[in-house]
């Protein structure tokens, strides 16, 4: 392996803000600031330092004066009282709901970095996420509901749509049927966050350092190889995306020359870093990810879309004679020594005849990862990104990421729970 | 510092102040060849909470804070505060700190040199030869230094300091692969051989087939599987998520449950919290009753109870919130032999993992890894499923042993050896 260097350095500042039904609010402001450097010479070597003295940041590698244009306070003045005037409608109809309990949380981030490496000049990488959660409690109903919405543009939502949201899930909570599930049925995912299923079962595994210690169902010989069906191409870019925008680059200075991950089923790159490239033996890197400069990046993804296929929604429905429609997704996760997978459906409705008929409440769903692959049927033409409050966790480092993906059928998911578990 | 930001949070209008700041120093190797990856953090943060006379507290939390930053985020913060005439807890923030000796630092972290990180890596691999086929596939070793220091304007202002040494490493046999951990505060206290050994026995089971359990009625828990099943029902243990069918209405009368950031050495001991209240050990359950959740000042306040010395700020975080620190059974005075003589036949159950939630509401269900016993000898593993829900599971405990052993995972959780009695149904499905 080369030489490499590497100089990271970041500013993030984020406001976080809380109401409840109670009128327990809460305000805080945070700013994390620092260095990383990283060095490669035989082996690795990084040094993080939590600073915002400008003599410990310019100081290595002939840094450049940092970027001279200011920027836009932040946080913005009487952020707490703006966020209740221009929320007082939802705040209003959650009071009306009646519920046991509610929560508001609203979350603004933005962070700064620039980027020097070995190869590139500095580089500049920006992330603005700014988001709003809503948890409820209703009446006589044992579990927390959640809705949640995300925008990298600014601190405002949609409040008829979060509005509607709240409402069909309180309805579809109350007017579940009671229906157990325990086996294998087809699921219907919902364009946008459905996505997350290829997520979990396909993004970590091409994450190039699960590939390499042989964590990963893939190897190095499944490359340009088929391993799902020929109706899917999946990116891990897409430069219409906005929420990437600013985020020209990985954290390490490197880009990726093509978002291509599947190409009609045919897997045609890993998810790696310098360090994994290099290990495996890659053509490409670009996908180093750390959650903030006290931490070294790893192989990480940014997204995952799912490119659109030839079926409408409507089809793909009623081409199911009983089965699952998700709706809302809830976390998931991997066992790679058992080669399973499995995530949380918040919200579903039953498919039975090819219509939606009633919502069934909470179920997991769960399979193998290598065997789903195989299992994945009629492709939607409705491309949808996710609600923008996607996350995820990895050797304790959470990062957010973007899904997307049309309306999609699994032919066959072990389906659990139901009767509001 | 802490002087800086009780001033400025005055001067902005704020009569009562809280400041806490933690400096880290952290160094992380990790491998598996002969040459290791080296990371180095030192971090500086700072975080205030500051209360008016009444309404909820504000907070902020700096990198590396001067006096100008500190003074410009107070500001920040008294223009966000509105009219709100809401009692607070203020005053229930500790006043002063009377002084304990806890053994939670092991000075031999200064004097590390980078030749010594290589040892530990050194003892897993001769340890590896006594199990062929047992591959090293992931070395992580991290050695952490920690300084406190909190202040309030009530008159608090104390501080300690702490070391920690983890080892987290990834074993493969065949095709299964298992990650595991070890904590310390003394980095002398670290058993290479002891970890191989549980690696060897875990991935052994891990092989196993899924069998009928007709017949099977007892299930001696390991510690290790044990603490699994604590930190999965451990919610039902906080007063800020404990309710419903999530909360611990009662165990057996075998079965207490103990919180204490006062044991000597283990990693969850503190001498006091993070908003100063002092260290004690306390019975969340007793005897199998229910004693009282762990709670920080808010969510005692917001009951009318007092706080349990629960209140942590995680990494991530501003304001403290409800956290365990030792949380552990207490061990009995039997050995595992007793126990296993008790049941006379069953599955000494050596890790599960939560597989999902059954069909009734609060119910979980769990893959267990283990293997047979009868006549106190241990016969071929085995696998299989099995539900349960807090209540029953706390309820079903006959029996505990003495052999106390601690996990660190977010928090610290112990547990001894626990003999449980289940139902297997008529298709071989076991209910705890």
């Amino acid at each position: 392996m080369d030489k490499f260097k590497t100089h990271l350095h970041e500013d993030a500042r984020s406001m976080q803000f809380s109401l409840d039904n109670k009128d327990n609010r809460e305000y805080s402001l945070k700013r994390k600031c620092g260095i990383l450097l990283r060095s490669f010479d035989g082996s690795w070597k990084s040094q993080a330092v939590e600073t915002v003295a400008k003599d410990e940041i310019t100081k290595p590698m002939s840094y450049k004066a940092a970027d001279r244009s200011r920027p836009a306070p932040f946080p913005p003045a009487d952020a707490a009282g703006k966020i209740m005037v221009e929320n007082a409608f939802l705040i209003d109809f959650l009071d009306r709901l009646g519920l046991q309990e509610w929560k508001l949380l609203f979350r603004a981030k933005h962070c700064r970095r620039t980027i020097q490496n070995t190869h590139r000049r500095e580089l500049r990488s920006n992330l603005d996420h700014y988001s709003i959660t809503i948890r409820l409690k209703i009446k006589n109903h044992p579990l927390e509901l959640e809705i949640s919405e995300g925008s990298s543009e600014a601190l405002k939502f949609n409040l008829d749509g979060l509005t509607q949201r709240i409402s069909e899930t309180i309805e579809n909570c109350r007017n579940c049927r009671k229906i157990v599930f325990n086996g294998p049925l087809p699921v219907v995912l919902q364009a946008g966050e459905g996505a997350i299923l290829f997520h979990e079962i396909l993004g970590h595994a091409l994450e190039a350092d699960y590939v390499y210690h042989g964590f990963s169902p893939f190897t190095r010989r499944d490359l340009d190889h088929t391993i799902m069906p020929a109706a899917l191409t999946i990116l891990s870019q897409d430069s219409r995306d906005p929420f990437f925008k600013d985020s020209p680059v990985d954290d390490e200075g490197e880009t990726c020359p093509s978002p291509l991950l599947v190409e009609n089923g045919v897997l045609r790159r890993f998810i790696a870093d310098y360090h994994y490239q290099k290990m495996l033996g890659l053509r490409e890197r670009g996908h180093a990810r750390l959650e903030d400069f006290s931490h070294i990046p790893l192989p990480r993804m940014f997204a995952i879309y799912v490119q659109p296929g030839p079926f409408s929604a409507e089809e793909i429905i009623a081409s199911t004679p009983y089965g699952i429609y998700a709706r809302e997704f809830g976390d998931g996760g991997l066992d790679f020594s058992a080669g399973r997978f499995f995530f949380h459906i918040r919200q579903s409705y039953l498919i039975e005849k090819g219509r939606l008929t009633v919502p069934v409440g909470s179920l997991t769903v769960s399979g193998r990862i290598r065997e789903i692959m195989n299992d994945i049927g009629m492709v939607g033409n409705d491309f949808k990104y996710d609600r923008g409050v996607s996350y995820c966790q990895k050797n304790g480092q959470i990062l957010p990421v973007r899904v997307g993906q049309p309306t999609i059928k699994i032919n066959k998911l072990f389906v659990a729970g139901g009767q509001g578990a | 510092m802490l002087e800086t930001v009780l001033k400025s949070g005055k001067e902005a209008g704020f009569s009562t102040v809280e400041a806490f700041a933690e400096k880290t120093w952290r160094w992380e190797s990790e491998g598996s060849g002969q040459l290791l990856a080296v990371h180095e953090v030192q971090g500086n943060r700072l975080l205030a909470r500051a209360f008016r006379d009444s309404g909820d507290p504000h907070g902020f939390s700096l990198s590396d804070a001067n006096a100008r930053l500190i003074k410009h985020y107070f500001s920040c913060l008294a223009a966000a505060s509105g009219p709100d005439r809401k009692k607070n807890f203020a005053q229930l923030l500790p006043r002063n700190f009377a002084r304990i000796k806890l053994d939670i630092y092991d000075p031999g972290i200064e004097d590390w040199h980078d030749v010594r990180v290589a040892e530990p890596l050194e003892k897993i691999r001769e340890s590896l030869v006594p199990f062929p086929g047992l591959k090293l596939k992931k070395f992580h070793f991290s050695r952490i230094l920690k300084k406190i220091y909190l202040a309030n304007s009530l008159g608090f202002l104390a501080k300690y300091k702490k070391t920690h040494f983890q080892v987290q490493v990834a074993f493969m046999l065949r095709d299964h692969v298992l990650e595991l951990s070890e904590s310390h505060i003394y980095s002398s206290h670290f058993n290479p051989e002891r970890l191989v050994a549980r690696a060897a026995n875990l991935l052994g089971a891990l092989e196993a087939e899924p069998a009928p359990m007709t017949g099977r009625e007892f299930f001696i828990m390991s510690p290790e599987a044990s603490v699994q099943m604590l930190k999965e029902f451990s919610p039902g243990l906080r007063l800020d998520q404990s309710s419903g069918k999530n909360r611990v209405g009662g165990a057996s009368a075998k079965v207490s449950i103990l919180d204490n950031p006062a044991l000597a050495a283990q990693t969850g001991s503190v001498p006091f919290d993070d908003e100063g209240t002092a260290a004690e050990e306390k019975y969340l359950v007793n005897k199998g009753v229910l004693v009282a959740p762990v709670s920080d000042i808010k969510t005692a306040f917001a009951r009318q109870k007092k706080s349990s010395g629960n209140g942590f700020r995680d990494e991530r975080g501003i304001f403290p919130q409800v956290q365990f620190s030792n949380l552990y059974f207490k061990p009995s005075a039997s050995s595992l032999a007793d126990l296993m003589r008790a049941a006379g036949a069953g599955v000494l159950v050596y890790l599960v993992k939560l597989k999902g939630f059954g069909n009734s509401p609060g119910e979980y269900v769990f893959s267990a890894y283990g293997y047979f016993f009868e006549h106190e000898e241990i016969a071929r593993p085995v696998q299989f499923l099995f539900k349960t829900t807090l209540r029953s599971y706390f309820l079903h405990i006959l029996e505990l042993s003495r052999e106390l052993r601690f996990f660190h995972n977010r928090f610290n959780i112990g547990s001894p050896y626990l003999l449980l009695q289940g139902r297997c149904d008529a298709e071989g499905k076991i209910t705890i």
